[in-house]
């Protein structure tokens, strides 16, 4: 007996924190959650599995789209064709989303209901599978008490939509703990609603597969689903299925042996072929920047931040433009001890150090306070609702500018101090 | 330096006026003179004073220019340069050595020197006596930062040089993502613009659930109904298909009975046998033809009788019919000789004309005859007449050429004697041979007197450069033999000496403007190190120890005497605490006291090195004295005393050159001399030549004997060619004499043989001997005519009369012979007559045979017709033969009955059975009893009603279906279309970018922004703290001149180029542009006074002339004028001119009444 356990689809969510710069792979990745989600039924029907069960979080909330629940109706239309039953469990998005309501499923999809725990029987595999549907998003008690017990002498499934007790990252729904699920004597668990993949085996295997298709910088790494086999009441394999069009990938450059901005690129070039080579296939990545190391590179990078975005995406496309999509260049360098700082005449470092430490007073200056506060007010009052939300930053900038503009500005002095050095030092003139 | 007193000596308008500036406390002076009263001169005449009088000046329109005099007296207080001192001294106007002392005793230049603390006119003039004009142009000069000044104004902490352009980068790079106005290149509008355009392509692309839904229960309903019409309108159409039914049905029914009962009623009247369906037809056709048959037959019947009974009577003369063509051909021949009898008349008449003419002839020619036939027997044969013809015609060609040949005979023979008369009256001259080769010995010599032209005045030339060879020699010319005889130095060595001198000269120059610089390399350190000194104050360490040694002698002291510590100890504690402070400001000022002592080193240096130059200044001047004593004494022995070696080499090419030119002229002297002696003995041997031919007298000159002996030359080749040419034509002539001759005897034979030809011939044509060619040739033509008319008479007899008589003679007997065959009756007649009647009777015989033919055509016609009408007869009966046998009748008319009969029942039978089909096929598959059934009792009025409105009704229906059908393939069509597109899903991932990249933009601009905007500001604030010294002073002078208006000056280095603001007390910056008229002659009173504080802080003190510097100032100003000046004069002499009287009070009351006022 053979079937896929998946969970947190999320179809038609986007991708956030990417930008599409010319050369970017953008256009074949917009549809991505679709993608996986084809991936995992053409899968199904490769493994010719005896069913599949989605433990909630088909859709994503507020995505108001029906021609989501249609593609989805599509794709258990193909599971059908191939004679292989869905056993489907709303989370809190599905129980938000108006497509649960609206839509007609094939007859091969079983939906748990959700006013009581529901029982599925497949009676020639001799598996039952437990379910209980979330009716709203805020769903904060145990379900598990409303489960009946498990039918003996057959393979028994609960299916549930839950944080587990503790999970921090993700809504507290339905929550309840390890010990509970194991209690309850079922075989196996098949969880939804924490995105990274987990699996506890033993007598009762409890197991979260994880979401199908990461879609930011914090879902890095393999995606996919869980192929579960068992002979008779035995779990005999769990495999993890990657299914994810796209992956995300933090990296991490060391720069310390870079003295300019060029050398950084290499470096960070270098790093990005190691990474392609070391992930199998073609599949495409989104990979996020970060330059870290005490460098001698650090005040040029710092003051040309914009040329290094470029010349990092530069050596992506130079690499593979079709797989690599630069999310962000983040610099977190650190300046090299003092001994080894670049040589600056006399007169320019005492003129500098003077000029610093004025700038270093200007947040005491009330009338330039104000008229900079005016300057960045005006533009985050035209910023659309959407961008305050993609960045909280810029929302609490708004929101509070008073209390966050000293911090910028102090960021501002050392980014200054940095352009200031790089145009003062004659070596960094010659270059330009 | 300071001005005690002016006097104007001789001066502009000014004699002998005396300007007093006594020394003050503030040493300032009003000078008050209205326009005109000579203000300006005395500004002028300060600086012709100093720095001498120009050449060239305008204020010599009193006194005239060589008196111009301007006196006074200088002086300098005593200070740390030196003590008390004074000078006076007056100016004269000249070139040179033009001050005197007031006793008129001259004065070195270098006097002065020292007071003028090295200023020249210019820069006196342009920093110190200042009118509006200068001081708006020095403001200028120094506001464009060209000069020291400006540099020193612009001076700000160094460092700082870079800041400018990375502001600039920051704002470009800040604006071009970001700014208040949309731009289509700026990053974040870019992103806005796929942020809104992702929005629209969502708000398309998402389909809403409720949409959704909407459409699909519609689609539902729409299937519904059009399900339920369908099913009512197939209803409808089965009950109208069965009252169809019956009404079809009924009238089938009705007409089959019918049929049966007729039927049986024809059946019942008697036997009715079926015959074949066209009998009727049959019969009806066989009566018809039968009766045209009968008409046939007695119509050819009676024709047959009458044709007969016609044969019988026609007769035919087949004898004549036979004859028909000799008829007819006799006929045709009479009709043919018709006009033969009149035409013989006119052709004998013809014949009679042509004789008489004939006769008339040849009565014309004298001879006799009887008959025209003798007439012909006398004309000459043809061939008679011919060769007369041909001998007239050759005569007058053989007289003619008889004629030719012995006129060119004669004419050659008379040639001849003309030439030889010529040849005897031609004379044999030859050339002298020794005439002609002294004339080539001339010639040879060419033109004589150009040649000696010539050389008169190559001659003159040499002479003129000679000349002036010689006067370019100068003081050192001689003779130009004692040239020649001279010893001079070589050019060679002369060359050595000039560039030994160059080169010592090039050295000096060098190293005096290399001691120049170097002198003003030591002035500048100086200054620079005196500066440091006066800024700083560093400590040397000496100044240290020594502060230490006296306070370790206090403390000696102390020691010695501890019992007066008291009283030594605050001596001993300033000692501590001076010795500190100075230990304490020597650390402080550490790297002041190292820019000390190594500005002192520099100048060590710099002194080092000018002595080093000036020593070897004086050892090249040495060496050039040198040398110039060795020049001299060599060119004193050259006897080319005082020639400097500049000179020399010149000279000494002249020389060379004037002895050349001698030699030359000499040489041009001796070829004139050989030219004149080769000329004359050509000319002695040409006259002895040309004397012998008779002329006497002396030689003439040369040109001229030539020209007689050319003469003579010339007459004799002249003569020797008539000769050749006339001996030529008389050989020419004598040969063809010969031919000549052979000519004329030839003509004389041809005329011979004629005259024998011409004989015979007149002979044969019956002339006597001597009959004249002319006679023949007239009688010849008509003789002529005579043969021809006789011709055409025979031939008229023989062609034409002759033939016609013979036809006529021929028709007469035929004609005859046929009417004794045919008409015997006719015989005695004429031809015409006979061949008339028998053409007669020949017509009547040929009427007769026609019509027997047409009879016996008429007759066979009507048989063969008979025979054709009997057959159809017996046909049409063998045709009805069997119709009587079916009907089993014997006539005819019973034959018609029965065929009646039959048709009816025929008729009957088949209407009955396509009843019965129809019905078959109407019946639905209903049997008959089930129709017979559903028909009974049906009321087929009501029926048709009730169809009607059937019918009505099933169309409703129908309509109501394709309504429905319609609204439902549009419906499916639409909802078909929902196949969960992605349109929507890829536009919010766009819309996610878009927003990614605008917060991206935000992010960057408010860093690149803030970071731009803090860079501003801390150059702002560093410039307000460290602003230049010039800078400062100039900022708090223009304060004070602005009377607060500006609270100072900002230098503003931001642009590529640093500018200065004047900055209000509430911040504001204005450019010098912005600034209104006076308050800019402010500024720039504010930038010179700035200036010259530190000039006198660097040593340099002159007295200011200020010449109505405050015109564009208003009283308040003005007095906040004089207060500034008031307060600089304590540190310099300030010399105020004004042409305003009303400043006075006003100056008296800012500046003291003590204030010295000078009236002009």
């Amino acid at each position: 007996m053979k079937f896929i356990h998946t969970a947190d689809i999320h179809l038609d969510s986007p991708l956030r924190g990417l930008s599409a710069y010319p050369d970017a792979p953008a256009a074949r990745l917009r549809t991505a959650t679709r993608d996986a989600f084809y991936n995992l039924v053409s899968r199904s029907i490769e493994e010719a599995v005896d069913f599949v069960v989605i433990a909630g979080d088909v859709y994503d909330g507020d995505w108001k789209d029906f021609n989501t629940g249609l593609f989805f109706v599509r794709q258990m239309g193909r599971l059908r064709q191939a004679g292989i039953p869905v056993y489907l469990l709303h989370g809190n998005h599905d129980a938000e989303s108006e497509m649960t309501k609206g839509l007609e499923l094939p007859d091969n999809v079983h939906t748990f209901s959700s006013r009581k725990a529901e029982t599925f029987r497949i009676d020639d595999l001799k598996v039952a599978l437990h379910g209980r549907s979330f009716k709203v998003a805020a769903t904060k008690e145990n379900l598990l008490p409303s489960y009946p017990d498990p039918i003996s002498g057959w393979f028994n499934i609960g299916v549930l939509h839950t944080a587990l007790e503790g999970n921090t990252e993700h809504a507290h729904y339905a929550p309840c703990s390890i010990g509970e699920l194991q209690a309850k004597g079922y075989r196996y668990w098949a969880l939804g609603h924490v995105h990274e993949h987990w699996v506890q085996q033993g007598e009762t295997t409890i197991a979260y597969p994880g979401n199908l298709q990461g879609r930011h910088i914090r879902e890095c790494g393999p995606r996919g689903a869980l192929l579960v086999t068992a002979e008779a009441d035995e779990i005999t394999d769990l495999e993890r299925l990657e299914l994810d069009v796209l992956r995300w990938h933090a990296l991490e450059v060391d720069v310390s042996r870079a003295d300019t901005l060029k050398a950084a690129v290499r470096l960070a070039g270098h790093d990005l072929e190691r990474l392609l080579d070391s992930v199998a296939g073609n599949l495409p990545m989104a990979i996020r920047v970060t330059l870290i190391g005490q460098s001698r590179a650090h005040l040029e990078l710092l003051g040309q931040e914009a040329q290094l975005r470029q010349e990092v995406i530069a050596q992506a496309v130079a690499l593979d433009p079709d797989r690599i999509w630069i999310e962000k260049v983040r610099i977190a360098t650190k300046p090299p001890n003092a001994a080894s700082s670049k040589p600056l005449d006399e007169e320019s470092v005492d003129a500098l150090m003077e000029l610093e430490k004025l700038a270093r007073t200007a947040v005491d200056d009330l009338d330039f306070m104000s008229a900079l506060q005016q300057d960045i007010q005006i533009l985050l009052e035209r910023l659309p609702h959407e961008v305050l939300l993609a960045t909280p930053e810029l929302k609490e900038l708004r929101q509070e500018p008073t209390q966050h503009l000293p911090e910028r500005l102090a960021q501002a002095v050392d980014v200054l101090m940095a352009n200031l050095q790089e145009s003062a030092d004659p070596s960094a003139r010659r270059e330009i | 330096m300071r001005i005690r007193e002016l006097n104007l000596i001789r001066y502009g308008k000014f004699t002998d006026r005396r300007v007093e500036l006594p020394h003050g406390a503030q040493d300032i002076h009003v000078i008050v003179g209205p326009n005109e009263a000579g203000k300006s001169t005395v500004r002028s005449a300060i600086g012709d004073w100093l720095f001498g009088i120009p050449t060239r000046t305008p204020l010599a329109f009193l006194h005239p220019m060589p008196e111009l005099r301007i006196g006074g007296s200088i002086e300098r207080a005593a200070s740390g340069d030196g003590p008390k001192s004074s000078l006076a001294f007056d100016r004269m106007k000249g070139n040179k050595n033009t001050l005197r002392n007031p006793q008129d005793t001259l004065l070195p230049d270098a006097i002065l020197q020292p007071w003028l603390s090295g200023l020249d006119s210019t820069t006196f003039n342009r920093m110190y006596a200042l009118d509006h004009s200068t001081l708006v142009e020095g403001g200028a000069g120094i506001l464009s930062a060209s000069d020291d000044l400006g540099r020193l104004l612009f001076q700000s902490a160094s460092g700082m040089e870079q800041l400018g352009p990375v502001l600039q980068r920051l704002q470009v790079e800040s604006d071009a993502i970001w700014g208040p106005r949309k731009s289509g290149s700026r990053e974040y509008y870019i992103a806005l613009e796929a942020f809104d355009k992702a929005n629209d392509e969502l708000k398309k692309g998402t389909l809403r659930t409720r949409d959704w839904k909407e459409k699909h229960e519609s689609l539902i309903e729409c299937e519904l109904a059009l399900a339920s019409a369908r099913k009512r309108h197939a209803e409808t159409r089965a009950q109208i298909s069965r009252l169809e039914r019956i009404r079809r049905v009924q009238p089938l029914l009705l007409s089959i009975d019918a049929g049966q009962s007729q039927l049986a009623e024809l059946l019942a009247k008697g036997a009715a046998p079926l015959l074949p369906a066209d009998a009727a037809v049959i019969l009806n056709k066989a009566n018809q033809a039968k009766a045209l048959a009968d008409a046939d037959v007695q119509r050819h019947q009676a024709v047959l009788v009458e044709a007969e009974q016609e044969l019988d009577k026609v007769r035919v003369d087949h004898q004549m019919l036979s004859l028909e063509s000799d008829i007819n051909d006799l006929n045709e021949r009479r009709l043919q000789y018709r006009a033969h009898r009149t035409d013989i008349v006119k052709r004998q008449e013809e014949m009679r004309l042509e004789s008489q003419r004939a006769e008339q002839k040849a009565l014309g020619l004298g001879w006799t005859f009887a008959t025209i036939d003798e007439i012909g027997a006398r004309v000459p044969p043809q061939g008679v007449r011919s060769r007369l013809n041909r001998l007239m015609k050759e005569r007058g060609s053989l007289v003619n050429r008889q004629q030719a040949a012995d006129e060119n005979l004669l004419k050659r023979n008379t040639e001849i004697a003309v030439f030889k008369e010529t040849l005897q009256g031609l004379g044999a001259d030859a050339v002298n041979p020794r005439i002609q080769s002294a004339v080539d010995q001339a010639l040879k010599m060419g033109d004589h007197d150009e040649a000696l032209l010539e050389f008169d005045s190559r001659l003159s030339r040499l002479g003129d450069e000679i000349e002036s060879a010689l006067s370019e020699l100068s003081t050192w010319r001689s003779s130009p033999e004692a040239l020649a005889s001279m010893s001079v130095p070589d050019l060679a060595s002369v060359q050595d000496v000039l560039s030994e001198q160059r080169s010592d000269a090039a050295e000096e120059k060098s190293i005096r403007s290399a001691l120049d610089a170097k002198g003003a390399e030591y002035k500048h350190a100086k200054v620079e190190l005196e500066q440091l000194v006066r800024t700083f104050q560093p400590v040397s360490r000496e100044q240290v120890v020594e502060a230490r040694d006296t306070r370790d002698s206090h403390w000696k002291a102390i020691k010695t005497a501890p019992q007066e510590l008291l009283s030594l100890a605050p001596e001993y504690e300033r000692g501590i605490t001076h010795a500190d402070e100075l230990a304490d400001s020597r650390l402080d000022k550490l790297q002041h006291e190292a820019d000390r002592q190594s500005k002192d080193q520099r100048l060590e240096l710099l002194q080092q090195e000018l002595d080093a130059m000036q020593s070897r200044l004086q050892s090249v001047l040495a060496r050039s004295s040198e040398r110039n004593t060795r020049w001299a004494a060599l060119a004193q022995s050259c006897g080319l005393p005082q020639m400097p070696p500049e000179v020399a080499p010149n000279w000494l090419t002249q020389r060379r050159k004037a002895l050349e030119l001698l030699r030359d002229k000499s040489e041009v002297e001796r070829q004139k001399k050989t030219k004149i002696d080769s000329a004359e003995a050509a000319r002695q041997a040409l006259w002895v030549q040309i004397k012998t031919e008779g002329i006497s007298g002396d030689a003439p000159v040369l040109a001229e004997c030539l020209r007689i002996a050319r003469d003579q030359i010339t007459l004799a080749e002249r003569a020797r060619g008539q000769r050749k040419t006339i001996e030529k034509q008389l050989a020419e002539a004598t040969t063809s004499l010969v031919g000549l001759q052979n000519a004329v005897s030839s003509a004389i034979n041809v005329w011979k043989e004629w005259e024998a030809s011409w004989l015979d011939s007149v002979r044969a044509a019956g002339y006597p001997d001597n009959v004249f060619p002319d006679r023949v040739e007239a009688e010849l033509e008509d003789i002529e005519e005579i043969e021809r008319l006789l011709i055409k008479v025979r031939g008229i007899q023989n062609e034409r009369i002759d033939k016609m008589q013979a036809d006529l003679d021929d028709l007469d007997r035929t004609a005859k012979e046929l009417g004794g065959r045919l008409a015997p009756d006719l015989q005695t007649e004429e031809a015409d007559e006979i061949t008339i009647g028998l053409l007669g009777r020949l017509a009547v015989a040929k009427r007769a045979q026609a019509e027997m033919i047409e009879w016996q055509s008429t007759l066979k016609k009507a048989n063969a017709g008979l025979e054709v009408a009997t057959l159809a007869q017996r046909t049409i009966q063998s045709q009805l033969a069997p119709l009587f046998a079916a009907a089993a009748v014997e006539t005819e008319s019973q034959l018609a009955e029965a065929i009646t009969r039959s048709e009816q029942r025929r008729d009957l039978e088949h209407s009955t059975s396509q009843a019965n089909a129809d019905l078959k096929t109407s019946a639905g598959g209903l049997s008959m009893e089930q129709l017979r059934a559903e028909v009974s009792g049906q009321n087929l009025a009501a029926l048709v009603l009730d169809l009607e409105q059937l019918n009505q009704l099933a169309d409703e229906i129908l309509e109501e279906v394709s309504t429905f059908s319609n609204q439902h393939g549009a419906q499916k069509v639409a909802f078909d279309a929902f196949t969960g597109t992605d349109l929507g899903a890829k536009a919010e991932a766009q819309k996610q970018e878009a927003i990614t990249r605008m917060s991206d933009a935000v992010e960057r601009y408010l860093r690149t922004h803030t970071v731009a905007r803090l860079l501003k500001w801390s150059m702002e604030k560093f410039r307000e703290t460290k602003q230049g010294p010039m800078l400062a002073k100039a900022s708090s002078i223009f304060k004070t001149l602005t009377l607060d208006s500006f609270s100072r000056l900002l230098v503003d280095s931001e642009g590529p180029t640093p500018r200065l603001f004047g900055v209000r007390p509430d911040g504001k910056q204005v450019d010098v542009a912005g600034m209104s008229e006076g308050s800019r002659d402010q500024l720039y009173l504010a930038l010179r006074l700035a200036a010259l504080e530190m000039q006198i802080e660097q040593g340099f003190n002159m007295p200011l002339i200020a010449d109505d510097l405050f015109i564009n100032f208003d009283d308040r100003r003005t007095a906040a004028g004089l207060k500034v000046l008031g307060g600089l004069s304590r540190r310099m002499q300030v010399i105020f001119l004004t042409h305003h009287d009303h400043l006075l009070p006003v100056a008296r009351h800012v500046l003291g009444a003590d204030l010295n006022v000078v009236v002009l």
